[in-house]
């Protein structure tokens, strides 16, 4: 088993190609297109890769209950969960420890882009449904879930663009896959609101140096920016195509 | 009309927010709650052409049917557009709005929630063409001369649908 | 215990008036007759982890299927017949009715009526998925995902079911008699429909 391991450690990245072929600063193919859903107000479907997650968002609206409602400004409720065969083995639909903190993770790192005293004691639903699961997801959803809100016309500050980088072999690399996430030595996902120049999300998983840490912020950041490009054309295509009837 | 409480009623203004209709809106000033129920006068599913009269952040919107052809609507049929359609559908000095009612023959309502309370219509077809023409507005970009090119679509749909002898 | 739902939206009066209106007359809101069905899409391997997937819109309903099959033990009373176990999920983002937690009589009631149009009519046969008889057969995992619920979810979620295990591919398993399972490249699995 561990010479196995050691296998795979070693050729994660050689010559500087990781498996998959990309370059250490080569973000995986992205898709995203938005308004695809008819009941939410606003819905997105977002691939990173192999990395495919939905995301759906209602609201502002109605809380349902008086004690979930606040007096100045709109609640944010948001689930983040894996569909059953999203993973390579069946993963049972009750939500997880992990869904559990991830939705929580999720949901702070969108709370600072959403005006929400445009609508007191309302509530904006934040459905994040992961379909494949390939690494990345957290920041696929969150870069789902901030198109979402756009496409339902919540207004925010700024979208929230979300990358991961990794560290494989010592190098630092940009957009993890879930191979590299299990084999590497640290996995990094970030979220921006790149024209605000603000962070919203940092989390941390086995180690960097300090020197390490800054280089891979900055290397999120370039990333982020090309996610954040990638938003604004989906949008752009969405309403554009309006406009040919 | 969502639910009927003791001194007023819930509305669906389809919004972020509900509306709040008082019992005095609708029974007068003199009612009395204990003297006959409020849900003995409305039910839930009615639908109402109201106004709101005050929204603050701080309260739900307060609805009122004072006001000219305000109250409960008996007939007529209710469809939905994105609210930011709406102007199109008025149109600059009400110029579509008024192009719709005088070639559909049918009294057309539009609200800024993007609800449309077509009535009075003389057959279902022209409800239905009345219906096809809002929907193609909503589904149409700006365009110059949008109003004319609706005019043209409802004469020929008319004429195609025999409602009309040869018109135009 | 089932409670007569109370979430329903509230269908305004006239909207109700208007339908059976139309339906006396043999119409329909979407301007369909009574026998049209609306347009259906499939697309299959839509999920690169799953063994089989298929995403179906029935009009503007739409339903994932995916297929997962997992190496377990065969339930007691059926030693020598894997397992097919159907799951559905209503998920929250498919229509504002749905509320987040685990099936509710809504799923679980569509998770049976495919499970048992495929079971009763032996859509599969269980017993070629058995890898060692008594110790290890394949579980055939189905779940259907409601993504966006426009009515017929029982139609969509059958296409998508059928897509599903018709493209669905399962590892060869050859046993190596000491214990385990080698597992070779994917190759197609054999569905008898």
């Amino acid at each position: 088993m561990s010479e196995e391991k050691v296998e795979v450690k070693r050729k994660l990245i050689e010559d500087g190609k990781r498996r998959d072929g990309r370059g250490p600063e080569d973000i995986r193919p992205l898709h995203f297109e938005v308004r695809v859903l008819k009941n939410a107000n606003g819905s997105a479907l977002v691939q990173y890769g192999n990395t495919k997650v939905l995301a759906a968002v209602y609201g502002p609206r109605d809380p349902g209950a008086r004690s979930m409602a606040l007096p100045h400004r709109a609640v944010l409720r948001c689930r983040y969960h894996m569909a059953p065969f999203s993973t390579h083995e069946r993963k049972s639909p009750a939500p997880s420890r992990r869904e559990i903190e991830l939705s929580k993770v999720v949901r702070e790192a969108l709370e600072p882009a959403v005006i929400t005293e445009s609508f007191p004691r309302t509530a904006i639903d934040i459905f994040i449904e992961v379909l494949n699961a390939d690494g990345g997801t957290r920041t696929a959803g969150i870069t789902a879930a901030s198109l979402a809100l756009a496409d339902a016309g919540i207004p925010m500050r700024d979208l929230v663009a979300a990358i991961a980088v990794g560290k494989v072999d010592g190098v630092l690399v940009l957009d993890i896959n879930e191979e590299e996430d299990m084999y590497g030595e640290a996995d990094m996902p970030m979220a921006f609101m790149p024209s605000l120049g603000l962070i919203t999300l940092i989390q941390l998983n086995g180690t960097l140096s300090e020197e390490e840490f800054w280089s891979a912020i900055e290397l999120g950041l370039k990333g982020a920016e090309k996610v954040y490009e990638a938003q604004k054309e989906a949008l752009r295509k969405r309403y554009a195509s309006v406009e040919q009837v | 009309m969502e639910e009927v409480g003791i001194t007023s009623a819930i509305l669906d203004i389809r919004a972020p927010y509900k509306g709040i209709l008082p019992a005095s809106e609708i029974a007068g000033k003199q009612y009395n709650p204990a003297q006959e129920p409020l849900i003995n006068l409305v039910s839930p599913g009615d639908i109402y052409l109201a106004k709101i009269e005050r929204f603050d952040l701080t309260r739900d919107p307060l609805l009122t049917l004072k006001g000219k052809d305000l109250g409960r609507i008996v007939d007529g049929i209710l469809i939905e557009i994105v609210p930011t359609r709406i102007p199109r559908i008025v149109g600059k000095k009400k110029s579509m709005l008024d192009m719709l009612i005088k070639e559909t023959q049918c009294q057309v309502v539009p609200a800024a929630n993007g609800r449309i309370l077509i009535r009075g219509c003389p057959s279902s077809d022209h409800e239905a063409i009345a219906i096809n023409a809002i929907k193609i507005i909503e589904n149409t970009p700006y365009i110059q001369g949008l109003t004319e090119k609706i005019r043209e679509y409802l004469v020929i749909e008319k004429v195609r649908r025999g409602l009309v002898r040869g018109e135009g | 215990m089932s409670i007569t739902p109370v979430d329903i939206p509230v269908i305004p009066a006239l909207k109700r008036t208007a339908i059976l209106n139309l339906l006396s007359r043999s119409q329909r809101i979407d301007g369909r007759s009574p026998s049209d069905t609306r347009n259906i899409e499939i697309s299959l391997g839509v999920i690169p982890n799953a063994n089989g997937s298929a995403h179906v819109k029935l009009g503007l309903t739409q339903v994932i299927a995916g297929i997962k099959a997992e190496i377990g033990s065969p339930f007691q009373d059926t030693p020598n017949m894997g397992n097919l176990i159907v799951n559905a999920e209503f998920v929250p983002l498919a229509s504002p009715t749905f509320e987040p937690g685990p099936p509710d009589e809504r799923a679980i009631e569509l998770a049976r009526i495919i499970d048992r149009s495929l079971r009763d009519v032996r859509a599969i046969d269980l017993e070629k998925l058995v890898i060692i008889p008594g110790r290890k057969v394949w579980n055939i995992f189905i779940d259907i995902y409601v993504i966006d619920h426009d009515g017929n979810l029982v139609d969509a979620s059958s296409i998508a079911t059928l897509a599903a295990l018709l493209s669905a591919k399962i590892p060869r398993a050859s046993v190596n008699q000491d214990k385990g399972e080698v597992i070779l490249d994917p190759t197609i699995a054999t569905r008898s429909l």
